[in-house]
């Protein structure tokens, strides 16, 4: 029993026979990633990962493991934002195992040294794994994001009446965009009314109540009113069952009653254009009667 | 990690400056900028106020899966919260200034704990992601 | 802000104004403490028969309030100096 460190024997085997593993090592890899990467670039991956592995075996500095780690890291997020499989990803690694193997299947003398080391793969293989599976939440996690921000429209009703209209769920996340959407446009519209459109909220319990008070109470602190359009009468029941109140925030069936109410607010009135096509007109004189059929200077 | 003492509302706003910058530097939002800086003058003035004075630090730190945040801590050796459930309940949102703020600031951050023994102290750690 | 609301006693009482509004459009942080010095002043304000509006709050201060759960007592807000002063004269129907 030499006095070296343990790992030093795979270590010099590995050194050894380097082109031999490398080579088999990117056959089996190459076959593995059908042709989506070349032979040539998954070479060059695997022969610096494979330096840092042999001085991770070697235990000869204490940064390989470090940086064998990150690279293995990045090598996993690469393959997860660029559409492998886990199994795809997990195996880059796992077949360095069956390349080593391979060689030294005849040598008995190695067996210990192998088994530390199939060991020291497993352990690779799986941290693959979960930097690939990190990699992928964090891909779900943006779309997510990106979703939210498509299905939170603010739209300009009218001169200072702006409408939010939701669709889907109001969570915490939801509420948090709208807050910010709203009141962004409440500063940039000088707006002073705000319609709150929940048709397109299928549940509204004491959650959703709550963040619907929230929007309200922050849109105010902008001196914006705000009415809660699109209940729908199975929604009033629920509201009234679980016992919430909306206060002082007035409430309408759908957005044509708010935006009307919004208007009342704002001292404004819809009422029939003049008619304005009257013939006389273009003579000078103009009639003001609301329709062609009253129109008394009709030739 | 910086330690920053609080003895006096300089220093409140000093602490503030600190936890903005760090905010900023760390990818979180302008509002969750607002409501980290908030909390911690919500916390930094409990500590003076009720604390006796005390100490802040500021902290970057990573998460598992590798999201950066912000970590605050403020710590006084004050007399103490005897009551911690009562201090963490919604009594002040009149601002009436009897109550200590817990509630509120936790509200705004992320992660929030809080340890306190009567005549010994009490110390607030809370944690912001950025997204 | 003890002085401020000193100072404002002082030009309330001094002009018999009716209306104060305070433009806190360069201020960052609303705190608890921000918040009670605030329906202080409009308390101090009522007082002298008078009516405080706050202005100019930023979006980011608005959520945190809203989130702090701090409900300025006392004071009404508007978003710019102009509405301000439509709620003071009374034109505005809010």
């Amino acid at each position: 029993m030499d006095g070296s460190a343990p790992g030093t024997r795979m270590a010099d085997y590995l050194r050894e026979h380097q082109d031999k593993v490398i080579g088999r090592w990117t056959e089996l890899v190459v076959a593995g990633v059908r042709g989506r990467i070349t032979a040539d670039e998954v070479r060059r991956e695997l022969t610096d990962l494979f330096s840092l592995v042999v001085r991770v075996v070697s235990q000869a500095d204490d940064h390989a493991a470090g940086e064998l780690r990150a690279a293995l890291d990045e090598l996993s997020r690469g393959r997860a934002r660029d559409g492998f499989t886990p199994r795809e990803t997990a195996l880059g690694v796992f077949t360095l195992k069956e390349a080593v193997y391979e060689l030294v299947a005849d040598a008995a003398d190695m067996v210990p040294e192998f088994l530390a080391f199939s060991q020291l793969v497993d352990d690779l293989g799986l941290r693959t794994f979960e930097a690939y599976s990190a990699a992928r939440e964090e891909i779900i996690a943006d779309q997510a994001t990106a979703m939210l921000e498509l299905s939170t429209p603010v739209v300009r009703l009218w001169d200072g009446i702006i409408a939010v209209p939701l669709i889907g769920t109001l969570d915490s996340a939801r509420t948090q965009l709208v807050m910010e959407k709203l009141l962004d446009e409440l500063v940039a519209t000088g707006a002073g009314h705000a319609v709150i459109d929940i048709t397109g909220v299928p549940t509204v319990d004491t959650e959703v109540a709550q963040h619907l008070l929230k929007t309200v109470s922050a849109a105010r602190l902008l001196g914006a009113e705000c009415t809660i359009s699109g209940i729908r009468p199975q929604v009033a029941q629920t509201i009234v069952s679980l016992g919430i109140e909306f206060g002082d925030i007035a409430t309408k069936a759908n957005l044509a009653d708010a935006l009307a109410l919004a208007l009342r607010q704002a001292g404004l009135k819809v009422v029939p254009a003049l008619w304005s096509k009257c013939r006389s007109s273009r003579s000078g004189r103009r009639c003001s009667s609301p329709s062609r059929s009253t129109c008394r200077t009709r030739p | 990690m910086d330690e920053l003492p609080i003895r006096s509302g300089d220093d409140v706003v000093r602490v503030r400056q600190q936890v903005r910058t760090a905010a900023a530097d760390n990818g979180l939002s302008l509002v969750d900028q607002t409501k980290l800086v908030t909390a911690a003058s919500e916390l930094a003035r409990n500590t003076l106020v009720h604390g006796g004075g005390g100490t802040a630090r500021v902290e970057v730190v990573k998460s598992p899966n590798g999201r950066i945040g912000v970590k605050l801590h403020f710590s006084d050796e004050g007399p103490g919260i005897a009551d911690l459930n009562l201090a963490l309940t919604d009594g002040w949102s009149s601002g009436n200034g009897l109550g200590l703020g817990l509630s509120g600031a936790r509200r705004l951050v992320d992660e929030f704990e809080l340890t306190s023994q009567p005549g010994t102290g009490t110390s607030v750690t809370v944690v912001k992601w950025s997204r | 802000m003890i002085r401020l609301q000193e100072d404002l006693a002082d030009e309330l009482a001094a002009t018999g104004a009716h209306g104060v509004i305070i433009d806190i459009t360069g201020v960052e942080i609303v705190d608890s403490y921000i918040g009670r010095m605030l329906s202080t002043i409009g308390s101090i304000s009522r007082l002298f028969d008078a009516e405080t509006v706050i202005v100019g709050m930023r979006p980011a201060v608005a959520i945190t309030l809203t989130e702090l759960g701090l409900s300025l007592s006392g004071v009404r807000t508007a978003l710019n100096a102009e509405k301000g002063l439509e709620i003071l004269n009374g034109k505005s129907r809010a």
